[in-house]
Formats: structure tokens, sequence, C-alpha cells
């Protein structure tokens, strides 16, 4: 994959490296990412962890009244998560022109957050529908918007990563809203970590190997595919490359010989 | 347009409910325990404590039935249990019969289970006929099966793990099942059921409704994709369908936990009588690997290409997978419909479509003229003819008449909404498609075809084999504008551009047509022809028309082999007790603000017929006034479609739209009143340098003087003004 040299001038100088041993045959594996993941969440000042309850979040009339709406300790863990409880209303927060000197202008952005979503909870209408964020960055007047949504339906029972789509600051931008809340959908649901990052990094693969190396891949954690080297050149025994990723993912790297022999790793090993 | 096609056909819907019995609708029942052996004595204490059925019904609700069957059903967290009891006449009949049975499971005599989980339309279908064969679509797994013959009847007991089957995404599940029990009994020529289903078993809309499935579903469909994504052997293709391609070019991707050094592959092709036409064994294996099929050579037909992983030591399959590909006949077009600066060509003409929909045949009339094609010709044709007259050059197909490809196993694939209705049309429509496209021919009229079959959320084998014979049969007809691949799918990201994929690689000759209600930037790969479907009457200002405009515009910027159309409205929303239609003041309003919003083509929703317009005056004045409307819109088209915009005019209301086209020797200037009120507009024309002092204002036998290329011009609620400067 090619990336361009703006990309390139942004090496990170929180690089970090992995090399493991290979049973049969030796394949070491370095990776770098620039920036380095995970990457740091833009909304972290912004309580958007329910680290202080609901402290900076505007709840909706409707909740208000409802009051089916709390923030509740996660199971064996200090952090918290927001229930919304057959609830349209939600959450939101409107963010001045702090945030915007955060948006770089032409960076790309991403939403996601966890969301444990129960049986009533669909997606009918899209990618707005169900639970979880949305970003919408609005023009002076309030009246021109864009948003990106990171929700999901039924989640199985089970917190689930959920991703919006890639998007940049417009030039008309002046305001924007964070909403967490139910949309177009009945049903309950719980929300965490939501996070704003930057949406790309580049990850620098650097692999060496006594036997020829046959292939390189990179996998996200939901199994999709991002990077495929194909079938190398004979008397490969150094491969390099450079892949663009999304930031709010693992990755399974995985490096095959051409003795067959198979080398896999998990980045960041951490998350 | 479709929760729009909704309201419009509730009436016709009404009277299907009034003709037709109410569906059953039962709690679903917890099996006590398990069959302990499903060999279908039915002798275990689960069947005790079933749901039964009661006799089945003819598929049509009513008459007699001459060889009864009933069955019962229940089921755990795993499992659905069913149990047949099919009785007979002619004992030493129905064995001879089952000594002849064929591959065909129907072809006799067949029981025939439908379970749609959440009532989403993606069902499964398994069928067991008395010497135990079985077919099961969407398939995922096993079934256990067993099936005993007795002098009077034959049983079937079922075991069906939920897993088995092809799971919808939760997601898009209801709380209902859809059910149904079925028997094919072809000796008395009856098909009978639970639920009558009134035209062919697939009519899931009719399928019996199940409360209360307390099932993991997530659970399930979270392991199918589990599996999926985990699939050891990931296949993927260039394409579906090969005509003049030399080869087929393949990938598959392997993701098992071994060293790649003990697998080996094995590809192997089979044509549609399990003959092995191609096949190869791989050695040196890669995560990701290629491979070209040499098609060229072979024959028309379906062919299915397997791939198996083995262990090189212990020749085990350590993975597996199948994709289905057609070699078909290479067409030589008699028509071709192409796209330049965003504009249609028919055979190289410039073709400004102004379309409908919904002009065909009604359940009552259908119902009154169901053995009489003559009857139902000349009421078509009078529809056909009424549409020309007023203007409209095409119009959408319906999918009743594609009747003579509705046969037993594909009728109600396309089952969703409206649609079902359609089909239940279909079995007393006489005409044809021949018979539409000719009369569409005799009135210069064109055809958006709107195959059935392609569901509007994901697709599968059955609906692409389905529809696939559609578009071979009627891909080389004239007539035929383009194809219309979904209505309102906006969500369905994959699906559509997997159809669009479809479609142009058995017609690459006509654009692909997509209604979105929104989402249009997610889509914009799937379609040659995007439009969306504001209807803004009550409720919404006109200018919603133009927001939808611009929108569109600026999607296929730049992109000259791309159009735009837009859905106009032409019925009506209710507002307070009453149903409000646009004047034919925000008709106009909105055609020509949607044509100064970059719009290369239109479409009325909907065609309104003489009931209609018998019943409200509203609708009828509308009606009668298109012709005029189209009339003109036709008179503007060229300016519109190949004239050159002119930027620099300037009004000085922001109510007023205003568009300036150079076509020829003439400027016309197109200025459209978005607001119900009156505007005196100042229209200052002095930048884009003309010489003449005067405008003709087009259709209003009057003209317009400039002073310094200047003029006021007094514009009353939605009025549209078009001046025309000629030098």
């Amino acid at each position: 994959m090619k990336i361009n040299s703006k990309v390139l001038a942004l090496t990170s100088c929180f690089a970090f490296a992995v090399s493991i041993m290979a049973g049969e045959a030796d394949i070491k594996i370095n990776v770098k990412c620039s920036p380095e993941l995970p990457v740091a969440n833009l909304f972290a000042p912004y309580n958007c962890d329910f680290s202080k309850g609901l402290k900076g979040w505007a709840i909706s009339k409707k909740s208000k009244e409802s009051k089916n709406i709390e923030i509740c300790d996660k199971k064996d863990s200090k952090e918290k998560y927001l229930y919304l409880k057959n609830n349209k209303g939600g959450i939101h927060r409107s963010f001045s022109n702090k945030l915007f000197e955060l948006l770089e202008p032409k960076e790309f952005y991403i939403i996601s957050c966890f969301v444990d979503a129960d049986k009533d909870m669909n997606q009918k209408v899209g990618p707005f529908g169900g639970l979880g964020c949305s970003f919408t960055i609005y023009d002076k007047t309030w009246k021109k918007g864009q948003g990106r949504s990171a929700k999901t339906g039924y989640t199985g029972g089970k917190w689930q990563k959920t991703v919006s789509k890639v998007f940049t600051k417009p030039d008309w931008a002046n305001h924007a809203q964070l909403h967490v809340n139910i949309g177009y959908s009945k049903g309950s649901g719980k929300v965490s970590e939501i996070s704003l990052t930057k949406a790309y990094s580049t990850m620098s693969l650097d692999i060496k190997s006594d036997n020829n190396l046959s292939q390189v891949i990179v996998e996200n954690e939901k199994g999709k595919m991002v990077f495929d080297s194909d079938e190398l050149p004979e008397n490969s025994k150094h491969y390099t490359c450079k892949v663009k990723v999304l930031t709010p993912y693992f990755y399974i790297i995985k490096v095959a010989d051409t003795e067959g022999n198979v080398r896999e790793i998990k980045y960041p090993e951490t998350k | 347009m479709v929760k729009n096609m909704i309201i419009v056909t509730f009436c016709l819907f009404a009277l299907n409910l009034i003709a037709a019995p109410n569906i059953p609708n039962i709690k679903a029942v917890k099996a006590s325990s398990p069959p302990a052996l499903v060999d279908g004595m039915l002798n275990d204490a689960i069947w005790e404590s079933s749901f039964k059925t009661g006799n089945f019904k003819p598929i049509s609700a009513s008459g007699q039935v001459r060889e009864k069957t009933n069955a019962s059903f229940a089921y755990d967290k795993n499992n659905l249990y069913v149990a047949f009891v099919c009785f007979f006449k002619d004992y030493q009949a129905k064995l001879d019969e089952i000594k002849n049975y064929g591959n065909n499971v129907f072809s006799k005599d067949a029981v025939e289970v439908f379970i749609d989980p959440g009532r989403t339309g993606l069902y499964s279908h398994i069928a067991v006929n008395p010497a135990g064969s079985v077919y099961f679509a969407n398939k995922k797994g096993d079934i256990k099966v067993g099936v005993q013959v007795f002098k009077d009847r034959y049983q079937v007991e079922m075991a069906i793990p939920f897993k088995s089957m092809g799971f919808p995404n939760p997601k898009s599940m209801g709380r209902d099942w859809g059910i149904n029990l079925c028997r094919t009994n072809m000796a008395f020529k009856e098909w009978t059921c639970w639920s009558p289903t009134l035209a062919g078993f697939h009519n899931s809309s009719r399928f019996g409704n199940v409360t209360g499935m307390d099932v993991d579903s997530a659970k399930i469909y979270r392991n199918q994709q589990v599996e999926n994504n985990n699939k050891r052997l990931v296949l993927s293709l260039d394409r579906t369908f090969y005509d003049k391609q030399a080869v087929v070019s393949l990938k598959y991707r392997l993701r098992i936990k071994k060293p790649l050094k003990s697998c080996v592959a094995e590809i192997t092709v089979k044509d549609a009588k399990q003959n092995t036409v191609w096949s190869k064994r791989v050695e040196r294996m890669l995560f990701t690997n290629r491979a070209k099929l040499p098609i060229k050579e072979w024959s028309q037909g379906k062919y299915t290409i397997t791939i198996r992983i083995l262990d090189k030591k212990e020749s085990d399959a350590l993975a597996q997978t199948q994709s289905v590909i057609w070699k078909v006949d290479t067409y030589i077009p008699q028509e071709i419909v192409t796209i330049k600066n965003q504009n249609l060509y028919v055979d190289g003409k410039l073709f400004f479509p102004i379309c409908t929909w919904s002009w065909y045949l009604e359940w009552d009339e259908l119902e009154k003229y169901k053995d009489d094609k003559a009857k139902q010709l000349a009421l078509l044709e009078e529809r056909i003819k009424d549409m020309a007259d007023c203007g409209f050059n095409s119009a959408i197909s319906s999918v009743s008449f594609f009747k003579e490809m509705l046969n037993h196993t594909k009728a109600a694939l396309a089952d969703e909404g409206y649609a079902s209705i359609n089909i239940r049309n279909a079995r007393w429509y006489k005409a044809t498609l021949d018979d539409i496209l000719r009369l569409f021919k005799k009135y210069n009229m064109k055809l958006i075809m709107y195959p059935p079959f392609l569901h509007k959320q994901s697709l599968n084998q059955l609906d692409i084999d389905a529809w696939k014979d559609i578009m071979l049969k009627y891909r080389s007809y004239k007539g035929i504008l383009c194809w219309m691949s979904s209505d309102e799918s906006d969500g369905a990201i994959k699906r559509n551009l997997q159809a669009y994929k479809l479609y142009k690689e058995l017609d690459p000759y006509r654009p692909v047509y997509l209604n979105v209600i929104n989402m249009t930037a997610p889509n914009r790969d799937a379609a040659d022809i995007m439009s969306t479907d504001p209807y803004p009457v009550p409720n919404s200002p006109i200018s919603l028309v133009k927001i939808h405009g611009e929108r569109l515009e600026k999607l296929y910027r730049n992109k000259p082999g791309k159009s735009i159309w837009l859905w106009l409205q032409m019925f009506s929303w209710k507002e307070g007790k009453e149903q409000r239609y646009p004047t034919p003041l925000q008709e106009r309003c909105m055609a020509f603000l949607a044509m100064n919003n970059h719009i290369k083509g239109l479409a009325y929703f909907t065609y309104i017929n003489a009931k209609k317009r018998k019943n409200s005056q509203a609708a009828s004045t509308l009606w009668y006034s298109m012709k005029e409307l189209n009339r003109q819109l036709m008179l503007l088209s060229k300016p519109y479609l190949l004239g050159k915009r002119l930027a620099g005019v300037k009004v000085n209301s922001k109510d007023i739209d205003l568009a300036t086209f150079k076509y020829k020797n003439a400027i016309y200037m197109i200025a459209v009143n978005m607001k119900a009120e009156a505007v005196n507009a100042k229209i200052d024309l002095s930048r884009i340098a003309v010489k003449e002092k005067l405008a003709n204002v087009m259709f209003e036998s009057r003209k317009v003087k400039f002073i310094s290329g200047k003029f006021v011009d007094k514009f009353n609620k939605y009025d549209v003004h078009i001046y025309k400067i000629t030098k």
C-alpha cells in the first residue's frame, strides 16, 4: 500500500518494536506506528468516559422526565458506563471553539465507543439508528451540519467496539455536538469509552528471516485484511512496507516463509 | 417511495385482507424434551404437548382437500422440531410413486417447512419426500430427518438446528417469527399448508406468525459470523457471469492455524450435471492464493467451483468452500442506452426521462377480469395511452409482469411489502412483459425495468439464480431504458454494490438506476443513475427539492458518465383530516426547481388513475395539469440538458431560485419562487453582456424590458417565470 509523503513525515518518536523468534525458522517482525497505537483520545478532557458522572453533559428533556438514564460502574472495574433505558432522548454536549483548536484542517478523524445493547435494539434505518454516539459538526447558524455515527443494534450480551466512518473538519465548521442516544429503535443499552482520535496511523513493518519470505499480510481485529504483499519475489530475506491503518483497531501481522512456516503477532499487544 | 407506496396501496391491501383469511398467530410452544430418536414414528412425549396445526388448508385458502395433512411443532433453545402426518388414499400407488422418485424432491409428494426468523424475509426452506430425500435452501449445517410410510399415511419427523439455517442479522429482526408447513401433492394437484400463502408457498408475508420464540438469535448469528470471519477459506471471484472472458480469476484466502507447508489445495469445477470440467492441485500455499480457470471453451450453464484444503500427510479436508458462476451467451444489443455529460442517450439520441409508476391494474380490476386477457390489455393500454397523452415518456415496470418467471420455486422470493401484493396479483395477470413492451412501443414510451427477486437487504444464491433468468430473457429487448436496482434500500450498501455489479455483468449496455431516501454518498458507486425522493407537500418547504438537487449534483460532480434524477410528489400526504395533493402551481414549481438544480430526469410518484381522479378533485386537477407542465419541460429540456449554464445573473430575493442557460442563439433564465407568498424580485443580467433589451416570458404571452440590464418582475406564490432572450 502506498502512502503519501505527508504521512511518512509523521514518523513517530513513540515507535514501538516487537521481535519474535519463530520455531522452525527465525522470522523477526519489527513494527512501528506513527502515531503510536493506541492514539490519544481527544475527548479525554471532556468526561467521555463518565468518570465524573454526567458532568458537562446536557440531558435531554425526555430523558430527565423518564429518569431512565444513569451512570453505572462496570463489573470488576473502576470504569463507568452510561445506561439508557427505553430512552430516545439521551445526552449531548456541545463543543466550542476549544475543540476546534484540536481538530486540525485536512486531518482525518474517527469516533468510536463500546456498546452493549439489548435484544430490542436494531439498526434498520442505517448508521444513525441503534445505540452509540454521533458527532455532528455545524456551521455558524447551526443549520448546516454533517455527522458521523458509531452506533449498533443488539450486541449479543457483550460489549462491542463500534467505529464510525472517517471525517474531516469542513471549512465552514463552527460548532459541534456529541450525542449519546438511541436512534430510531426501541431497547436499552450501555455505552462507554467514547473516543475521538486521529483516524489513521502509518504502520511500518520491517521483517527479516533466515529463510526466504513468501508473503506478509495484515488483518484488523475483525478479520478484515488491510494489507497483502502478494507472493514476494524469490530470495526475499528482508521485507519492509508501510501500511495505513485505522487507529481504533488492533492488528494481526502474519508472515510466511518459502518453507511454509508462519509467524503472527498482535499489535499493539496491550490493546 | 415505499413508505408512500404503502399509503397509496393501502386500499388495495385492505381489499386483499378482506378477500384473504388472516394468517394464524400463535404463541411458540417449548418442547418438553427433544425426541429420543428422529425416526418418523412420532411416539415421543414432545408430540403430545407440541402445537398442532389441524388439517392443512389449500394454498388459496378455499376449496376441498382430498388427501389430508396435519403437522405439529415445538422448539427448544437449539432446535425446531416438526412432525407431519400426510394421509393418502392408495397405498400401492404411493409405494410405486416412492420407487420412482428421481432427484427432484418436489416431483411427486413432499412436505415443506419455511422458517423466517424475525420475519426479515431471509428464510430457510426445507423439503422432504416420503423416500427421505431432503432439499434445504439457505443451509448452514445438517438436519435430522426420519420418515415412516404406513398403509394410510406417511410421517415425517425433523429436528432442525437453528445454527443449521442461514440466520439474518438480529439487528434487522423483529420479535415474531414466520413459520409455515406445507405439502405438495402432485397426484391430486393439491398444494396445502398451515397458513395459506395464496400465491406460491414462498410468499413469506403469509407465513404463520409465531410469537415468543425465546432463541438467542444474536448468538447464533454471531457464531455464524465468527465462522465466516474465521472461515478457514474465503473465495472471491472477479465476476459471477462470464461471456467473452477467457479466464475466471479467483483468489482464495487461507486462515488455517497450521503451517502453510502442511497444506495443499484442490480446485475442482463441476458443471450442472456434476461432471468435472476442470481440476488442479496446488502444492505451494500462501495466505492468499490466485488461480485462473480457462472458461472460454466451456459451454453455457452453471458451474460450481469447489476448493478444498487438505492436510498433506493425512489427506483430510481442513477447509472447503464453494461458489457458483455462470457461463452465459454474449449478446448483441438492439438498443444502447448511454450517459454522456450526465444525459441519457438512446442509440445516440438525447432522451429526457419524465417517468411515473403504479399504473398497472389493481386488485379489484384483476379479480374482475382475471380470465380476460383482452380486457386487461385494453385497460393497460388505456393507462399507457393516458400517461403518454400527459407527456410521460417512461414508466417503471411492475413485478406482476414477470408472471411467466414467477413459478413455484421462485414465486415469492420477491416477498417484501408491496411486492408480495404484486405477486398475488400476478396470479391473475394475463398480460405479460412482452405485451407491455409492445404497448409501450406503440405509445413511444420507455420501460424502466424493475425485476423482482433481488432482496433489498442482501442477496443470496436463490435470488441471483431467479433474477438472472429475467435478465437473460429481456436484456436484448428494445424499449428498456435502464434497470432499476432498488427503491429506498439506503442502508443496504453492500447489497446495492453487489446488485450493481451483477446488472453490469449481464447488461453493460444499459444504465443501472437506484433510488434512495437520503444515503446518496455511501451508495455512489452502486448506480449509474441515482435519485432521491423529496415529498414536501404539505409538511416541508418546497425548497427541499432544491436541497436534494444540490446534494445529487455534488455527488456526481465531474462524473459525466453518471446521471441524477429526482422523484417529485404526485400523491397526497395527510394534513389534519385532509389529504393534500400538491397543487398544479406547486408541482410546476418543484419540477423547474429540480431542473434548475442540475436534475437530468424527472419521475413523479405516482400515476393518478381514473378512479383516484374521480374520488378527488385535487387529484384530478393535478393530473390534468401535468400535460401542459410536461410539454413545457420537454420544450425546455434541450436548454437545460445541452445548454451552457451561465453564471453572473443575480436576483435580489433568496426566495427566488434562478438558473440561466445559453442554448443555440438564445438565453433562457428560469426563475422559481419557492415561497407560498408573492415576491417582487429584481433580476440583474448586466454582467452577461446581453445587447437585447427585451425578453419573452415563455408560456405567459408577455415580455419584460431591461433597463441597464435589470428588470423587476412580480412572482405570485410558487410562480415560475421563464425568460427567453433571442438574438
